[in-house]
């Protein structure tokens, strides 16, 4: 039987838990799970079983819990913040925004953090709405930092003259303890699996916490948080490298050697904002570059959302991946809300994921897959796409853009959205197709992804401009 | 909320480009008219059909931004015989009229009188389209139909 050339591992993201069903259809292709802590904390019961099923026989598969650390460092006025709007009784409004924000006796309740409820049901006649810290986010917050710290989160955010060195060491321990403890100290676990509480598996890798790098200030900060990481010396210690690709762009040699001279061998990166198909040459090629330099030098690079070109990478060195279904191929630290869901396909012989409007044109343009046989051999073979493109490109249309009756939006106008079954056949087709393309890579030489690319290039007239780049930077 | 006013400007104005088309294609015989006709993600202006001689008719209005016009036109080749952009008589006609020829995409200008009229003419010809696909535009006409259909 043909061996693999590395080892590279796969891991799917579950980001809510309406994903819940693509991950349990899939999981046992992917390496392993990850979830961000904030989810764990608003559904314990349901990922702590997921990571129990998962990691135990005969799956045997992989889960970690993202401490997301970050959060707390964005500014938590910004919509879709750590912050949101609650519906609460009015006698209640502002016991809650002291409990919630720490608010001291004297301290004001700004006139924006409560507003009326838009629209009110009968039942909610004596409600409003407050603006205030998401459960999840107030109970990391005084798990992950020291009091002085926890008790201002949720009105401004962290900056890094607030974190000393009393603070890093708190905050890694309690990160380190809150992974390795997650699932047997929650309210659920506890009722459930007391009898082996023992037995219940650790995650596979434990993260350092981490923040956006964006600037000299946060870049020293996360120097000591890796530093001090580094000292607890755990075989399953991970780094998170979270930096905006400028930063990243400007000090790469500096990141380098510093991620070098530490003892961890896995290092999770998240460059923010990093869009591997349309970002400039320049930045493409530092990314490469740092993959590159940092294997060599015996560490094992984990891409937390991977994009189009990071498949290509693994015969390069490139230890791993992360996406979530349909999703997650680049993220901005900032969150980004709201928007009209657009039903998205990834073509695959181009690693690019686009409206199915955009993709069908493209595809179309560039005169593929006009039949059954040329979709399934130009633009992709996925299970899903076997099964639903039976006369070429025309068929994408029809299947994962398919809309549903008009609905009447907040500005009164009417509008087709994607069907259900149609966002799930796209996010389907972006599982499969990206797994078959990280099983391709496996096996892969450098010249095979050489090899392929010239052949995408080719296959594609319009379009392609990124692949070009890939090439020309990666031969 | 300039910008909101400017954007709701533009939207009424692209409008009232999109109904002197509807009235000459009317003069030209095509009954059929669909307008913010919805394709995937997309919002086409105007999309007329031709019954008698089974013809698909795409039209892109703009006040301005003309290359971000026939951009968007080409997106609709699938979907039409003939796709046309339908711009403001001005004197960006020029850069419109080369990328027309250019591209294939037909060009109407409106002209707009004393009294805020407009009135639309063809100024060049739209070349047929080798993309259109009959069952997609029959798909998009019919998901579009019900309630949309204007009324003259």
């Amino acid at each position: 039987m043909c061996m693999p050339n590395n080892n590279s591992i796969y891991l799917i993201r579950i980001g809510s838990n309406s994903e819940k069903e693509y991950v349990k259809k899939t999981i046992s292709l992917f390496s392993g799970l990850v979830a961000r802590a904030n989810l764990f904390e608003s559904s314990p019961g349901m990922l702590s079983s997921m990571f129990l099923s998962i990691s135990s026989p005969p799956l045997n598969k992989k889960y970690i819990i993202d401490p997301a650390t970050y959060v707390f460092a964005i500014d938590p006025n910004h919509e879709g913040s750590i912050r949101n709007w609650q519906k609460i009784n009015k006698d209640n409004v502002s016991k809650k925004l002291v409990e919630d924000l720490r608010l001291s006796d004297t301290s004001e309740i700004k006139d924006d953090w409560i507003r009326e409820i838009e629209n009110p049901k009968p039942t909610q006649k004596n409600k409003v709405e407050i603006r205030g810290i998401k459960k999840a986010y107030r109970k990391l917050a005084d798990l992950f930092f020291p009091e002085e710290i926890s008790n201002f989160i949720g009105r401004r955010a962290i900056v890094p003259s607030d974190i000393n060195q009393t603070c890093i060491s708190y905050l890694v321990e309690k990160t380190i303890l809150y992974q390795i403890n997650a699932i047997s100290s929650s309210k659920y676990s506890i009722d459930k699996y007391s009898d082996f509480k023992n037995e219940i598996p650790e995650p596979s890798f434990i993260l350092s916490p981490y923040f956006n790098i964006i600037n000299n200030e946060w870049f020293e900060i996360m120097k000591k948080v890796w530093k001090i990481f580094d000292s607890t010396n755990n075989d399953k210690s991970a780094l998170v490298v979270h930096v905006d690709i400028s930063f990243l762009n400007l000090n790469l040699d500096e990141i380098i050697q510093t991620l070098s001279s530490l003892k961890t061998e896995t290092i999770f990166l998240w460059i923010n904002k990093f869009n591997e198909d349309t970002a400039q040459l320049n930045y493409i090629s530092n990314f490469i570059f740092f993959i590159r330099n940092l294997t060599e030098r015996g560490k094992k690079i984990i891409n937390l959302y991977a994009g189009g070109l990071s498949p290509l990478l693994i015969p390069y060195g490139l230890a791993g991946m992360v996406n979530g279904p349909g999703y997650g191929m680049d993220k901005d630290s900032e969150p980004v809300i709201g928007g009209i869901p657009t039903a998205q396909f990834y073509i695959p012989t181009l690693h690019r994921r686009l409206p199915v409007g955009e993709s069908f044109d493209l595809i179309q343009t560039n005169a593929l897959g006009q039949d059954k046989v040329r979709f399934h051999k130009e633009i992709c073979n996925c299970p899903i796409c076997k099964s639903g493109i039976d006369k070429g490109v025309r068929d994408l249309i029809f299947f994962y853009g398919e809309l549903g009756e008009p609905q009447k939006g907040k500005d009164g106008l009417y509008r087709r959205f994607p069907t259900t079954e149609a966002l799930e056949r796209c996010k389907f087709h972006f599982i499969f197709s990206r797994l078959l393309e990280f099983r391709w890579a496996l096996y892969a030489s450098q010249e095979d992804v050489i090899r392929r690319l010239d052949n995408e290039i080719s296959l594609w007239k319009h379009g392609e401009e990124h692949l070009t780049i890939w090439r020309s930077l990666l031969s | 909320m300039k910008k909101k006013n400017e954007i709701i400007k533009f939207q009424f104005e692209e409008d009232k480009i999109t109904e002197a088309v509807i009235r000459l294609l009317i003069r030209e015989g095509v009954t059929e008219h669909l307008k913010e006709v919805q394709f995937c993600e997309k919002y086409l202006d105007l999309y007329s059909y031709n019954i008698d001689k089974h013809v698909y008719i795409a039209v892109e209005s703009k006040i301005n931004s003309v290359s971000r016009a026939f951009q968007q036109a080409l997106r609709y080749k699938h979907l039409a015989n003939y796709v046309y952009v339908a711009l403001l008589r001005n004197n960006t006609n020029k850069r419109a009229r080369d990328l027309s020829k250019l591209t294939g995409v037909g060009l109407i200008l409106v002209r707009r009188d004393s009294k805020n009229r407009f009135f639309a003419e063809f100024n060049l010809p739209a070349v047929e389209s080798i993309y259109h696909d009959i069952k997609i535009a029959e798909y998009t006409w019919n998901l579009n139909k019900p309630g949309y259909v204007y009324a003259q």
